[in-house]
């Protein structure tokens, strides 16, 4: 009782623990409730009806665009993918002294994967604390939404260096007693046990909001997966904006035609049918790869590829760098794959985009053997993402001042 | 006074949350720093065990009323006469963001006569409002009265971070040229928020965080031993707390919020 004095915390004493496993509860002595502790453990069971009912929206069809700059720029202006800036800085995030790499990156405030925190002051090793999340994908099937969630920060983590990783879930849905929103819960928790074994990250808490309905219908299912993992140095973070003009751009993963719920079909009025799956063999030997040459020092920069795909997430390389980049889509390693808006904008998981010097090349080539990885292109002093298509037309031209200001505008605070 | 001898007090209360750094940047300059909460300082120990005393960042008593000010009143009425002696013999006292609004509701900062019965000053809401964490450039602007900052050069030009929504340092308006005279005559104004390259915004977000009078971001009182900042030096110490170092080639050794902390420590070394 003195700790609680001496820090100004009124504590009061209002009862104490018996031997026979029964909680006695009173009011002004008389007593208002009494019950069995082990009845607390094992409640009786219940049974309910789940429902699974597979979706029926169809694939888009429209014509391939001219000039992606334009699509570009809206994407990066597309709530989703937006900076959250002006909610970041709401929050202290430097506090304790510890942040070693903060949310917002450098100057131009880009958006790093993940955020390390260094919370032992006589050793280097790092706490590297990363999110994932894309409801846009449960309306189409939460089981892949589920395990792109977790797929997504997870490799948020490997990005920055992490690796031994946590995970943390946070359901958000409707309401359980009605069997067709059972049915799509069942569906995204089979996904956190198909992925977190393959993955071999243990979930170690989470949280769960359940019925939230109106007469309007239920929320969109929505799992929001928090990795902690662990960097063993903190010296060799890697952050995600691009470093120095000649460097090598690579990416790392496969790209497949897989626009469902993705923001660019978002974009054209349609949530279509091609939800990005999660290959577990692969990804995580991709994830491995990586952190190994994260490891050897090998890795300038790194980003992770989600919302928007390969096209945002190397605009959002430059620009957090004040660095141009020159990408050819020809030698981005696809599959079932023949239009340059569906390269740029998929949004399938697991890949990586990474600038690597040319010092480095040759050890990075060879680290990366055997794993789908390509050099798409360079860094370049000219302020400019340049980009071109399967046919060697250029696609993607646009200034960084302009993609900066179409990521910047939509949720900003400043004028 | 040999560094290992200098004794400093990190004061704390429910609500701060900046303490252990604090004080982790001054041990690791080696000296002796604790962490001490008012009410064992009130009850158990004495203010002038120490030859620094420090109030931390954070947001005491939940910041109600205005940010600092329960503080404030709280120690001067439980520790007002050890704090006056504390002052009076000239000993450092430094307080960091909230520890900066602690020490203008305090009356001891501006403090251009001594310490006040009123606050001469405030550190006013934001604007644009609202909590903003980000890093900053400070422009040193002491010819030399504030302990502090001894050993950082006029016009120096430091990177570090704030973290604040109640950061608007302000005089009354009527009194506000005079009193900016003051503080330039008798040598009171430490830190002006800058561009990277130096130049004054004007007030202008987000350069100036928190549209702060005359982009002011550190002030001392008259005798140049009482020092307060909006910005947290404690989170620019080292060189991996700076928001840049994965793009420097060589890493620096330090962050600039050291020079502070070191200022200090060569003031008081050179002190009897």
């Amino acid at each position: 009782m003195a700790v609680f004095e001496n820090e100004d915390v009124e504590a009061t004493p209002i009862g104490e623990f018996t031997a026979d496993a029964v909680l006695r509860i009173y009011y002004h002595d008389e007593k208002v409730a009494e019950i069995e502790i082990p009845f607390l453990f094992e409640p009786p069971k219940m049974v309910k009806t789940a429902r699974q009912k597979p979706s029926t929206f169809e694939e888009p069809e429209f014509p391939e665009p001219d000039d992606l700059t334009e699509w570009l720029l809206r994407l990066l202006s597309a709530p989703s993918i937006a900076s959250k800036e002006s909610v970041v800085r709401t929050y202290d995030h430097e506090v304790k002294g510890n942040t070693v790499l903060k949310p917002l990156q450098g100057e131009w405030a880009g958006p790093n994967d993940a955020a390390i925190l260094k919370p032992l002051e006589h050793s280097w090793k790092g706490l590297v604390v990363s999110c994932g999340m894309n409801p846009s994908y449960g309306k189409i099937d939460t089981y892949w939404m589920s395990a792109s969630a977790i797929d997504e920060a997870v490799r948020n983590n490997v990005a920055v260096g992490g690796r031994r990783i946590a995970l943390l879930d946070n359901f958000t849905w409707g309401n359980p007693e009605k069997p067709e929103r059972l049915g799509s819960l069942v569906r995204a928790c089979m996904a956190c046990y198909d992925v977190a074994k393959a993955f071999e990250t243990p979930f170690i808490s989470g949280k769960d909001s359940l019925y939230n309905e109106s007469p309007l219908g239920p929320v969109t299912p929505t799992l929001l997966i928090t990795a902690l993992g662990i960097i063993p140095d903190i010296r060799s973070s890697v952050s995600m904006d691009a470093k120095a003009s000649n460097d090598s751009v690579y990416i790392v993963g496969k790209t497949f035609k897989e626009l469902g719920g993705s923001e660019y079909y978002k974009l054209r009025g349609s949530l279509g049918r091609t939800v990005p799956q999660v290959r577990l063999n692969e990804a995580k030997k991709t994830f491995n790869t990586v952190t190994e040459a994260t490891d050897l020092g090998l890795v300038a920069a790194c980003h992770d590829l989600s919302e928007g795909g390969l096209a945002v997430a190397a605009a959002e390389m430059a620009f957090a760098g004040g660095y141009g980049m020159e990408l050819d889509l020809r030698k981005v390693p696809t599959e079932d794959l023949d239009r340059d808006d569906f390269v740029l904008f998929s949004e399938s998981n697991s890949r990586f985009l990474i600038e690597v010097s040319k010092k480095a090349k040759q050890d990075f080539e060879k680290s990366l053997k055997g794993s789908p990885c390509a050099e798409i292109g360079k860094i370049v002093k000219t302020p400019r993402l340049r980009i071109s298509g399967l046919k060697g037309k250029t696609i993607v031209d646009a200034s960084l001042k302009d993609l900066l200001a179409s990521w910047k505008r939509t949720l900003s605070s400043e004028a | 006074m040999k560094r290992e001898e200098i004794k400093v007090c990190v004061l704390r209360v429910g609500g701060t949350n900046c303490d252990a750094e604090t004080r982790r940047a001054f041990q690791d300059l080696g000296v002796q720093a604790e962490v001490v909460h008012v009410n064992e300082m009130v009850k158990r120990r004495n203010l002038l065990e120490y030859q620094v005393l420090v109030f931390p960042g954070g947001f005491s008593y939940g910041d109600y009323v205005r940010a600092g000010v329960i503080w404030a009143k709280w120690v001067l009425a439980k520790l007002g006469k050890e704090l006056k002696a504390f002052v009076d013999e000239n000993r450092p006292v430094m307080g960091i963001c909230n520890g900066f609004q602690v020490l203008v509701e305090a009356g001891l900062l501006p403090g251009f006569e001594g310490m006040s019965t009123y606050p001469e000053a405030t550190l006013a809401t934001n604007v644009p409002p609202g909590y903003n964490c980000r890093w900053i450039s400070l422009k040193h602007e002491n010819d030399g009265r504030c302990v502090f900052t001894s050993k950082i050069p006029k016009g120096k030009i430091l990177h570090v971070p704030v973290a604040h929504s109640e950061g608007r340092f302000m005089f009354a308006k009527e009194k506000e040229k005079q009193l900016l005279k003051r503080l330039y005559e008798k040598d009171q104004l430490v830190f002006r928020y800058c561009s990277k390259s130096g130049e004054y915004p004007e007030g202008r977000f987000p350069m100036n965080p928190n549209g702060s009078f005359h982009d002011i971001a550190g002030i001392c009182n008259s005798e140049g031993t009482i020092f307060g900042l909006m910005p947290h030096p404690e989170r620019a110490f080292h060189w991996w707390q700076q928001s840049d170092w994965t793009r420097q080639r060589k890493m620096p050794e330090y962050g600039d919020g050291r020079l502070i902390f070191e200022s200090l420590l060569g003031y008081l070394e050179k002190r009897n």
